[in-house]
């Protein structure tokens, strides 16, 4: 038995709990967005795993019957006002249902995709770096610094061809250094801000389902092909199978970081290095999915299936046992 | 030079800095790292990871000169003339950017922590029971639920009581009544609700490397406890943990974990003997193979 926790107004819960019908795989559906209001959950530890059942009026799953958890935790604004509380005390119902159905999710004993501890890796883009550059991927000449000095130097070394970008999971868009943004420096002393070499190429997003990955090719001119159309420029994708070395260090960083499902970003130079920007765990995948026609989705609904014994052929999948 | 980030007023600072300097070693404490005036560059690349550091008097330290670090008090920025959303922006790039700083470092940094305790460090015990279950340390059992009569099952079988034991706080409630069970079912309406077996009176202990501090005198069960102590701390990567131990009726449990311990929660001897102990640890990798001079940082910019 599959389950999966997440908002139903989320389009890529939604696409999971499509695949799974469509693959014919049993799953249930635990609403975060009303949950617990209509669900019956007991657990407690049963050594180092947690032992109980997760209930509605129709259904009923011991915890030791799920082969996968897929989970896409939601803010307050995906939730149903808590009534009878003012926002202070809904607050704080909120954080301890979430920090109970994260404490049980955590130490699951089947697939999770994914556990909250491997994401959190992904508020710190340096630290991810570090880690990213202990599994063979190359890492971007980077500067983190609040010194306004240092950055122009940076910037002046590089010719200028140099872009900049938050440095924790908060999103934002990649843009380059101009000129005319450099008289904004001073405010570096505010707080720092990380500087990166633009590195030339295409990008190629990389989808990790166990152990398998789907990489796309992604064809574009803007500096952050996510907004290209915002900036008036087209996007192309195509599936791409990666060299084995570059296939083998994806695997290695999703495993160390324990994500059993993640969205690695590379760049691929016109010199044929492949540079690794960031790793995701909660990718959105539907976009490279749609525009490559690969079956990320059909992967994860057999990885949640088979936990991660999960095996699916596909002509674009580098499998690496 | 040793650095110890946090403020000047922390005792547990300034008992380590009269300690180094008894050694003769040099030691700053630094606020934090990317506080105006300091400013902090760490260069990252393929090959490289150097940082250079401008202290507020002008002084400058390349990674190479730092010796050891003690980073689990970091002061954060001061909130002064701030709105609040920039404040938090820019608390979250700093708190990222530190983060990836601490584990450039080569050398011994005391509460350096793994990304996921970084941004959560005041996890529930419950977070910990495999790893304490694994090394042969006991908790309080527990029950999660939001059915009202499992609950009070559970509570039922425990012969010594139940506790209401939120995730959310250290508080613990003892249920007494009928009055208290049916609290409990007006907040199941609302949240599943942990409870959990009763015990006595904590005693703080503390790892740090190699060495248990035990606040006040150690249980009689200390023996049998501190080699299990020894294996949780160095499983959950820490250097320097606090947990709290207490009796409940299936034998001496952990019953808190505190990644980031309180210096003011113990008496002077094991004060003493907590700041020995963090020196060794912060002196261990002395002249240990740590990064080069930190070329691509531009000297005197």
């Amino acid at each position: 038995m599959i389950l999966v926790c997440g908002g139903l107004a989320d389009s890529v819960t939604e696409l999971v709990c499509s695949r799974l019908q469509s693959c014919g795989y049993e799953y249930r559906f635990l609403d975060l967005g009303v949950y617990p209001s209509g669900f019956q959950i007991k657990w407690h530890w049963q050594g180092e795993h947690p032992a109980g059942y997760i209930a509605t009026d129709d259904w009923r799953v011991d915890l030791d019957e799920l082969s996968g958890v897929y989970v896409r935790y939601l803010g307050a604004e995906g939730r149903a006002p808590v009534s009878n509380l003012d926002s202070e005390l809904a607050m704080a119902v909120y954080a301890e249902c979430d920090m109970g159905l994260m404490t049980l999710i955590e130490r699951l004993d089947c697939a999770v995709v994914n556990r909250a501890a491997g994401g959190m890796s992904n508020h710190s883009k340096p630290y991810q770096a570090l880690l990213i550059r202990e599994c063979g991927l190359l890492t971007p000449p980077t500067l983190v610094t609040n010194d306004p000095e240092q950055a122009r130097g940076f910037y002046d070394e590089h010719n200028g061809e140099i872009i900049y970008k938050s440095l924790s999971g908060v999103r934002s868009i990649v843009k380059r250094m101009t000129d005319d943004r450099l008289a904004r420096m001073p405010l570096l002393r505010n707080g720092p801000a990380q500087f990166q070499a633009f590195i030339p190429g295409n990008n190629v997003r990389v989808h990790s389902v166990g152990h398998e990955l789907f990489a796309t090719l992604i064809d574009s001119e803007a500096v952050d092909y996510r907004y290209a159309r915002r900036e008036g420029h087209s996007v192309e994708m195509q599936p791409f199978t990666l060299p084995d070395a570059v296939a083998e260090a994806c695997l290695k960083i999703a495993g160390k970081l324990d994500l059993l499902f993640a969205g690695i970003d590379l760049k691929l130079t016109p010199e044929g290095e492949y540079y690794c920007f960031e790793v995701n765990p909660s990718p959105g995948f539907i976009y490279y999915e749609i525009n490559s026609g690969q079956p990320i989705s059909a992967a994860l609904a057999s990885l949640l299936r088979n936990g991660c014994q999960s095996t699916m052929p596909g002509p674009h999948r580098s499998r690496i046992s | 030079m040793y650095l110890l980030m946090g403020s000047e007023l922390d005792p547990c600072y300034q008992m380590i800095g009269a300690a180094l300097a008894a050694r003769g070693l040099e030691w700053r404490i630094v606020e934090g790292p990317f506080n105006d005036p300091v400013r902090l560059s760490w260069y990252l690349d393929n090959d490289r990871s150097v940082s250079r550091l401008v202290l507020d008097d002008g002084a400058t330290i390349t990674d190479a000169d730092i010796s050891g670090v003690m980073a689990g008090n970091i002061l954060w920025m001061n909130p002064e003339g701030w709105q609040p959303e920039d404040l938090a922006y820019v608390h979250t790039e700093t708190q990222a950017a530190i983060l990836g700083w601490l584990w450039s470092l080569r050398c011994p940094v005391v509460g350096r922590l793994a990304a996921d305790l970084w941004y959560r460090p005041q996890v529930p015990i419950a977070f910990w029971q495999p790893l304490l279950s694994r090394c042969g340390l006991l908790t309080p059992e527990v029950l999660v639920s939001n059915v009202e009569h499992e609950s009070r099952a559970f509570g039922e079988r425990l012969k010594e009581g139940v506790v209401y034991a939120p995730f959310t706080s250290a508080a613990r409630y003892l249920v007494e009544g009928e009055a208290d069970w049916s609290g409990i079912a007006t907040m199941q309406s609302y949240s599943p609700v942990c409870m959990a077996q009763p015990h006595g009176a904590a005693q703080a202990v503390c790892v740090v490397g190699e060495r248990i501090v035990w606040e006040g005198e150690p249980p009689p069960e200390s023996a049998r406890l501190e080699p299990g102590l020894r294996r949780f701390a160095k499983g959950a990567g820490l250097n320097f943990v606090e947990l709290a131990v207490a009796r409940t009726s299936t034998g001496m449990s952990v019953v808190a974990v505190e990644p980031l311990p309180f210096f003011g929660r113990f008496g002077e001897a094991a004060r003493q003997a907590i700041v020995e102990a963090l020196i060794e640890v912060l002196t261990a990798g002395a002249g240990a193979g740590r990064s080069s001079a930190a070329t691509y940082i531009r000297q005197g910019a």
